[in-house]
């Protein structure tokens, strides 16, 4: 008899050791597989190359001082003309802090030209730059982007923080200025 | 229904064209890399092989068709739908309620999918109705609606970037600076979509919504953008087959289909890499190139080990390929084979009953190593679903049946662990396909309750099992009119430990209950099955005990614990009330009222005879 209830207490014993065990292990999906081996906050943007209004060849390493923002858009695409505005009031708020980077799908560069006159009648500031993303290459091949507008925050090691889908985002307001001024930091 | 199946039919008609004439050499087509792709299904991600098989076995009930195994009739079913369809691969057990020949069992979409349109209505008020009153029928056709809507899903998984047989006007393809050497794909079409949907509303804006009054390309434009918004429509809502991890936080770990991806913008730079991969694969084995296809598939798998835990999917994908419970089975049907021959001889320890023994040895390794399995596949203990409850109790009979003969060495211990664990593994195989090695339901998803209450109750139904089947072989001896006195104390012993274990069980359960749902007990149809075991095991052994009853009819007793807890386990489900009422239910109904009867039968005659005997 003395042996059977070693043999209870050793099962429970190995009971509450497995208890103990599986506890420590993480369900599926929810933690293991994507916390740890997924990046789910962080990842490096690819580096490309573009070309911008002005004809000159440039690349997103170009821009590794500030943070980075690239926003995929075009002039028939009705909301980006709707955050434009805003983008461009955030760039002035965050100057010498960050980098804007629109890259368009416009075939015509006079699209291009008429879109910028009538949504930044008085031009734009220095921390912008203006490129051609004609293929989409760049935004379906590079980022997975299949709509307009789409927009990437990127620290200023260029690594991705956040996707913006559509314009439904506050862009010239106070809680996207402090967030371009942290990234620039990072 | 309708709107689905109109689609439907369109979407293949776009495919059938570009469906290629000769079937594509299946043999060079290499499946090794693509089985081991992960994708998440039913809450977890599971190696594609694992995915492809309970898919197959849920319309077909088994793991191959035609000659192809779950891996190839899936490749074929996501990349090159048009032949897909015609494949007869649902399974009807009445064909006649669609109107189908009685000749065939098998039938392709193409041919239910018509089928099921003209029964949409019936179907529709069918739903409309409780699935409890359903007939025999209703639940088939229900069945057979389901499994075509899933396979719809599948078909149209990777329809995104199949080459399409859709000219795009002159101007259009200009514009959009297309390359006329690659194939015209939805994907293709996605970008440019906003693009075509200004042209079009600058038309309407000029001429109206007259498309008589359309100019030849303007007709060419509007009809255009009817046919991509008809096979875009197609896509939506096409959720199934989830092979694109999750990149941002706001997915909380939910993995994408590739519509799903492209539509929500859940896309980021480390999935277009990989999905561009699987757009390689696909248009790879959709133009019957074998290489593209092999190299396609490698490199996905290099790179799917970002995503995932390659060790567990390595595990999984052994357990597909060894299913090590039916080698458990059939090691225990061996070993009760040879046990039997042994008998016969009846001369002693020879080396038949050591065969018998190893044999049994090696039916407990594989069942104790497919427990382990599944535990590592699922990060959770091993029992969560009645079917898993089933092999895990079939696991603690053999266990007690193996330590008994290790001690008493007298061939009662295996015959005990064989025939539990035939039966039992028996019982669960008619519920496999219920196995999917999914993730709990909400309420027994903690390790914690289920490493203590649930192995607490089950380990006790299996202590119960085990004196039951003891008490029966003590019944029967007396029956034969020879003497059983020394199956008394194991069998006393046996009802004692499945005492300790099924009250520790309810116990722990009680608290559980009060952690989850605030109440320590609540009368709940589980519950009081928990309970009827502890009162029917404490009642049988103080009457024993008390000297109120003796040992034939304490036998009796402890004989007809199988039938409380075959009740208890299998019975409370069939009430559908209660907050346990997860478990299958299905077919379970007659099998556990004759498995009743013929215990009680069983007992009965037993006692009677042995009491007649004994007179």
């Amino acid at each position: 008899m003395n042996r059977n209830i070693i043999i209870l207490i050793a099962l429970i014993t190995v009971t509450v050791l497995y208890t103990a065990y599986t506890e420590k292990m993480r369900p599926p999906v929810t933690d293991a597989l994507v916390k740890t081996k997924t990046l789910t906050t962080e990842q490096a943007a690819p580096d490309f190359e573009f070309t911008d209004i002005k004809g000159n060849k440039l690349r997103l390493s170009d821009f590794k001082v500030q943070a980075d923002i690239v926003n995929f858009w075009a002039s028939w695409c009705a909301p980006c003309a709707i955050e434009f505005p805003q983008m461009i009031r955030l760039a002035q708020a965050t100057k010498d802090k960050s980098v804007f980077i629109f890259l368009s799908w416009d075939e015509k560069d006079e699209d291009i030209a008429r879109f910028l006159k009538k949504h930044a009648p008085s031009g734009m500031p220095e921390n912008i730059v203006i490129g051609h993303d004609k293929s989409r290459s760049i935004a379906q091949d590079l980022f997975q982007t299949y709509r307009l507008p789409e927009t990437y925050l990127l620290t200023s090691r260029l690594n991705i923080t956040d996707k913006i889908i559509g314009a439904d985002v506050a862009w010239d307001g106070e809680a996207m200025i402090r967030r371009i001024q942290d990234l620039s930091a990072q | 229904m309708r709107i689905a199946s109109l689609l439907l039919i369109i979407f293949a008609a776009f495919f059938a064209a570009v469906a290629y004439a000769e079937t594509p050499a299946q043999t060079s087509f290499a499946y090794e890399d693509f089985k081991h792709l992960p994708v998440q299904h039913g809450g977890r991600i599971k190696p594609v092989d694992s995915f492809a098989r309970s898919f197959l076995k849920t319309i077909t009930g088994k793991e191959s068709v035609n000659g192809l195994d779950a891996n190839e009739w899936l490749a074929e079913t996501l990349f090159d739908p048009a032949r897909a369809l015609n494949r007869p691969v649902f399974r009807l057990f009445t064909p006649s309620l669609l109107g189908l020949s009685k000749d065939k069992r098998y039938f392709s979409y193409a041919e239910i999918a018509p089928a099921l349109q003209t029964r949409a209505d019936a179907i529709n008020k069918l739903h409309a109705t409780d699935a409890k009153n359903w007939t025999e029928d209703q639940h088939e056709l229900a069945r057979i609606q389901e499994a075509s809507i899933l396979y719809e899903q599948l078909l149209r998984s990777f329809s995104l970037v199949l080459p399409l047989n859709i000219s795009v006007p002159p101007d259009l393809a200009k514009a959009w600076k297309m390359d006329a050497s690659k194939p015209f794909t939805l994907r293709e079409y996605i970008g440019s979509q906003q693009d075509l949907e200004e042209r079009v509303k600058k038309i309407v804006r000029r001429k109206g919504d007259d498309v008589t009054k359309y100019n030849e390309k303007e007709k060419q434009v509007a009809t255009f953008a009817f046919e991509m918004a008809t096979l875009e429509l197609s896509g939506a809502n096409n959720m199934l087959f989830r092979v694109m991890p999750a990149q941002w936080d706001s997915a909380q770990g939910e993995w994408f289909s590739p519509w799903a991806m492209m539509q929500s913008g859940q896309g980021a730079p480390a999935t277009a890499e990989y999905f561009a991969g699987w757009e390689a694969a696909a248009q790879a084995y959709n133009s019957g190139n074998a290489d593209a296809w092999n190299k396609a598939t490698a490199n996905l798998c290099a790179q799917s080990d970002k995503f995932t835990d390659s060790a567990k999917v390595e595990l999984e994908l052994a357990y597909n390929a060894l299913h090590p419970l039916n080698l458990a089975l059939a090691f225990y049907l061996l070993s009760a084979l040879v046990f039997a021959v042994h008998a016969m001889r009846d001369n002693g320890n020879s080396w038949v009953y050591r065969a018998s023994a190893v044999l049994l040895a090696a039916g407990a390794t594989a069942h104790t190593a497919a427990m382990l399995m599944r535990v590592e596949i699922l990060s959770r203990p091993p029992v969560g679903t009645l079917y898993e409850s089933i092999i895990f109790v079939a696991l603690v009979c053999v266990l007690i049946g193996a330590g008994w003969e290790a001690r008493k060495k007298n061939g009662s211990g295996l015959l005990l662990a064989a025939v539990s664990g035939i039966v039992l593994l028996c019982c669960a195989m008619g519920f496999a396909s219920e196995d999917t090695l999914q993730v709990l339901v909400a309420v027994l998803n903690t390790n914690f309750w289920l490493a203590t209450h649930v192995l607490c109750i089950t380990m006790g139904y299996g202590w119960c099992i085990a004196a039951s089947m003891v008490a029966h072989a003590y019944l029967y001896e007396r029956a034969k009119g020879r003497s059983a006195d020394t199956l008394f104390a194991p069998v006393k012993i046996l009802s004692l430990i499945a005492l300790l274990f099924t009250a520790v069980g309810t116990i722990l359960g009680g608290i559980w209950a009060d952690q989850s749902w605030g109440r320590f007990w609540g009368w709940d149809p589980k519950e009081n099955g928990a309970l009827l075991i502890v009162l029917w095991l404490v009642w049988v052994l103080h009457a024993r005990i008390a000297g109120q009853i003796d040992r034939p009819l304490f036998m009796v007793g402890i004989a007809a614990i199988s039938v409380i807890v075959a009740l208890a386990w299998f019975g409370v489900n069939l009430l559908s009330v209660g907050l346990h009422s997860y478990g299958f239910i299905d077919g379970i109904a007659l099998g556990l009222s004759l498995f009743c009867a013929a215990e009680a039968a069983l007992i009965g005659g037993l006692y009677y005879l042995g009491r007649k005997r004994a007179a």
